[in-house]
């Protein structure tokens, strides 16, 4: 009967020897909340770091504490920042992961390697190439002189994500696309402006590489015409009703602004006998006036003139963005992963040399526009 | 001489030879004996009478006796007849003979005057005791918005009138019981007939004629004595101090003990839901009374989980918190020189000693309480940094929720309970807590109260029940009792609305 108690005891104990040995205590790390990931001219890694401090004073801002380590790989540029650190280094609240677009036109799988190895990382970062370094954006350290740097390009690409410029995405959800040959993404694209950082775009990735840019507007188009409308999504166009007045600068009386309510759109991928691949792809957009000084919009001609130069201009916005990512071999659409679902047999014959197969696919595109809501003045 | 030897003489042996001694003739020898029985008690008082042409005494305890009974109801009507029958002469309700020395004696205790007559070898008892209890008035630790306000008293037939007054019903049945050697604790077990199970009757019958003891005092001794698992920190005995609820409860096929001398009904078999249930609940408006219900059973979560899910947060799992709220918090609790767990103990422990300081203390210095624990608990302790912001607004809410625990017992339970959990999410983080609750889990389902599971209605799971349990529908949806007494009949509502089908012609 001792024994089997002393037994038992002895089993008991060892349990609570272990105490806080994975403890991870809160007041003791230092939060890691952005970083950012350059190239060196000898082609290492360049990664800049910022630490969050929050000064326990009520009243007191926080402060941002941004320092750079070079590396060759993310994990080791950690480990050199953590040694220049005070309190261990602790990447769980990333905001915001910035890749200059020289290093973006490498593989960029390893610089999230570690995101989706390690189960203490973020997945929800937002993730964003930015033009010219990094680093130079981060070290701006705050944003209009009052917001803190990894928070604030979290917060601006939040909003442009409401606008439908940029898709909403995070180091999570590019994941499975970038490993799917079938598909590729696009990413926000930043640039640093006057002590201010500025969303110029979208950046077009093919499979871990950065292959070229899209425009605030081309984004938009892209992202309505894959379905990916967010809360708001806008346009100024430039409508040449009757009178065009040749050479002289555009007066605000020419130009529209529309704001898409409802956007549908369908994408049919077809493949012929000779294996040529076309795909069909209509979308109706029903848009909402917010800005049309010339007015005149009681008369039904004048809107229907107006949904027709307006299909007619977005039509043409939309071929030049596929264009664009055809170009690029940004295959943004999932034209190979419709592939690989239903005519997987063209797919086998068409995988090795996908990139260049797609910049052969035809597109057709067509936008309707259908002005259905002008405001509350007609 | 022999008077004084008698006096400080403390002879239990001779009590003990004193069962079957009957009543002598001579009146002095009676007297002389039940005086040394209650060993020369000064409250022992005696008068002369004469009736019949006989000398007698009428001997009565004047602390549990009458005197303005003795004197209206047997003094008065012997002095007038003079002569007759005692019996048919004394205006007192209860009136019998009794030949047993010993049992004289011991009626004197219980509040009879006892008459005895030269030369009659039997003495006539008469009940002249005296109550003394106070107002009946709604119990402060069970207030209530709406709804009766009267609650019991220390006063067994009292307590016993207010239940019947209630429930005017031939299948009341109350049984009565002595319990404690010395205390002779008058005990009253409550049931309705035709619906208390029999089994479970049987049960509390046999749990309380096993009670073996010198005193008891109720309802702890007897909670005690009687439930399912005295090691359980959960309560496993309903305790209320109203009538209405005791009714309630009799009415669910429930049995309630009441004790002499002591406000608090017992109510058998309870499951751990009739712990988080008020009259107020009833009496509200059942889309309220459903409300206040959920958010009540949410404070049991938050009674006890909350200060260890902040302790596995802040020194486990800190990257749960979003990124806006982490800030906040890192910046409290930075400064604090204390492991988490540290940090909750103290305050914890404070909170207890500020609550059981609040009770012991009378109400005037009370006040002092109020003051020390919300200044120099609630915000010094965070100036200085011993403690963060975030601890105290954890502790508060703890404390608070627990408070929202109808029943007093329930939430000192889970109040305790906390401390376990807090230890195993300090050791082990959401781990911990974990296998904290599994424990906690696996103890309540095993858990059963006079042969009701705790859980029940939920483990075992009776939808019926459940209509009644975390939300309360309305009354004409509870058609049926709650099945965990098992009670003989079910059905307890009938189409109460009918009137809605009726008069179909008029708008």
């Amino acid at each position: 009967m001792r024994r089997v108690i002393l037994i038992l005891v002895s089993m008991w104990i060892p349990l609570f020897l272990s105490g806080c040995w994975d403890q991870d205590l809160l007041r003791e790390v230092r939060l890691g909340y952005g970083i950012g990931f350059d190239l060196t001219p000898e082609g290492k890694l360049f990664a800049t770091l910022v630490v969050r401090d929050v000064p326990s004073g009520e009243q007191q801002k926080p402060i941002d504490d941004i320092f750079s380590a070079t590396s060759r790989t993310p994990r080791e540029a950690r480990d050199k920042l953590d040694k220049k650190l005070s309190g261990r280094l602790r990447g769980y609240k990333y905001r915001v992961v910035l890749i200059s677009e020289e290093r973006a036109k490498q593989d960029i799988y390893p610089l999230l390697d570690v995101f989706y190895r390690d189960p203490k990382m973020p997945l929800n970062t937002r993730i964003a190439v930015v033009k010219g370094r990094a680093a130079d954006v981060l070290f701006l350290r705050e944003l209009g002189g009052t917001v803190p740097i990894a928070k604030g390009i979290d917060e601006l690409i939040a909003s442009e994500e409401e606008l439908t410029s940029v898709p909403k995405i995070n180091v999570r959800s590019i994941c499975p696309v970038m490993l799917d040959p079938g598909e590729d993404f696009v990413l926000p694209y930043l640039m640093k402006k006057e002590e201010r950082v500025e969303v110029i775009g979208t950046a077009m990735f093919h499979q871990h590489q950065m292959v070229g840019t899209l425009s605030p507007d081309e984004s938009t188009v892209y992202l309505l015409l894959k379905g990916k409308k967010a809360e708001l999504a806008r346009f100024t166009r430039k409508v040449e009703v009757e009178g065009e007045r040749e050479g002289e600068s555009p007066s605000p009386y020419d130009f529209i602004t529309i704001e898409v309510k409802k956007a549908k759109q369908e994408m049919n991928v077809l493949v012929n006998k000779q294996e040529k691949i076309k795909v069909q792809l209509n979308a109706t957009w029903k848009v909402n006036v917010i800005e049309y000084p010339r007015d005149q919009l009681d008369e039904e001609s004048n809107v229907a003139k107006l949904n027709k130069i307006l299909s007619k201009d977005l039509t043409r916005l939309a071929k030049q963005t596929i264009q664009k990512m055809q170009k690029a071999r940004c295959d943004g659409f999932g034209v190979g992963r419709q592939l690989i679902a239903f005519h997987p047999e063209v797919w086998k014959k068409k995988e090795k040399n996908w990139a260049s197969e797609y910049q052969q696919v035809q597109f057709d595109t067509k936008v309707e526009v259908e002005i259905t809501q002008k405001g509350i003045i007609n | 001489m022999s008077f004084f030897r008698k006096l400080f003489q403390n002879n239990q042996q001779k009590t003990g030879q004193g069962n079957e001694i009957e009543v002598f003739p001579s009146l002095q020898k009676n007297i002389a004996y039940i005086q040394q029985w209650l060993f020369y008690t000064d409250d022992l008082k005696w008068r002369n009478i004469r009736f019949n042409g006989r000398d007698g005494v009428i001997l009565y305890l004047e602390s549990v006796a009458d005197t303005k009974e003795i004197q209206a109801g047997v003094i008065k009507p012997i002095e007038q007849a003079k002569e007759g029958n005692i019996t048919e002469i004394i205006t007192a309700v209860d009136v019998k003979y009794e030949r047993k020395l010993n049992a004289i004696s011991q009626s004197l205790l219980q509040g009879s005057a006892v008459l005895l007559f030269d030369g009659i070898g039997e003495a006539c008892l008469v009940q002249v005791v005296a109550s003394y209890h106070r107002d009946v008035k709604e119990p402060d630790n069970e207030g209530v918005v709406r709804g009766a306000h009267g609650g019991f008293i220390e006063n067994l037939s009292v307590n016993l009138f207010l239940v019947r007054n209630r429930l005017e019903s031939q299948n009341l049945v109350v049984r009565y019981y002595q319990l404690g050697d010395a205390t002779k604790t008058k005990v009253a077990v409550l049931y309705m007939q035709d619906l208390a199970n029999p089994d479970l009757v049987k049960e509390v019958d046999h749990r309380l004629r096993s009670i073996s003891i010198d005193t008891i005092i109720s309802p702890g001794y007897i909670a005690e004595l009687t439930e399912n698992n005295p090691y359980s920190p959960f309560p496993q005995i309903l305790f209320t101090e109203r009538p209405d609820r005791t009714v309630a409860h009799l009415m669910e096929g429930r049995v309630a003990i009441l004790a002499e001398g002591d406000p608090t009904a017992l109510i058998v078999p309870v499951t751990l839901f009739a712990f988080y249930q008020t009259p107020d609940d009833f009496h509200s408006r059942w889309i309220v009374g459903s409300f206040i219900r959920v958010i009540r059973l949410a404070s049991f979560l938050i009674a006890f989980q909350l200060p260890a899910f902040y302790i596995a947060v802040v020194s486990f799992h800190a990257e749960v918190l979003p990124a806006n709220l982490i800030d906040t918090v890192k910046s409290s609790v930075e400064r604090v020189p204390f492991p988490p767990i540290l940090e909750a103990l103290v305050m914890e422990l404070t909170l207890e000693l500020i609550r059981e300081a609040g009770i012991r203390l009378p109400s005037r210095v009370g006040q002092t309480i109020g003051i020390v624990g919300g200044l120099v608990i609630g915000d010094a302790v965070v100036r200085t940094g011993l403690v963060s912001y975030p601890m105290v607004i954890v502790v508060s809410l703890t404390a608070i929720s627990s408070f929202v625990v109808p029943s007093y017992e329930m939430s000192s339970a889970v109040r305790f309970l906390r401390f376990p959990l807090m230890a195993m999410a300090a050791l082990f983080g959401f781990v911990g807590i974990v296998f904290g609750l599994l424990f906690i889990m696996i103890h309540l389902s095993k858990l059963e109260s006079f042969g009701t599971a705790y859980l029940a209605p939920f483990i075992p799971l009776r939808i019926k029940d459940l209509k009644d349990t975390f939300v309360r529908l309305p009354i004409w949806f509870l058609n049926q009792r709650p099945h965990d007494p098992h009670p003989k009949r079910l059905n307890q509502e009938r189409y109460s609305r009918g009137w809605e089908h009726d008069d179909q012609g008029e708008e």
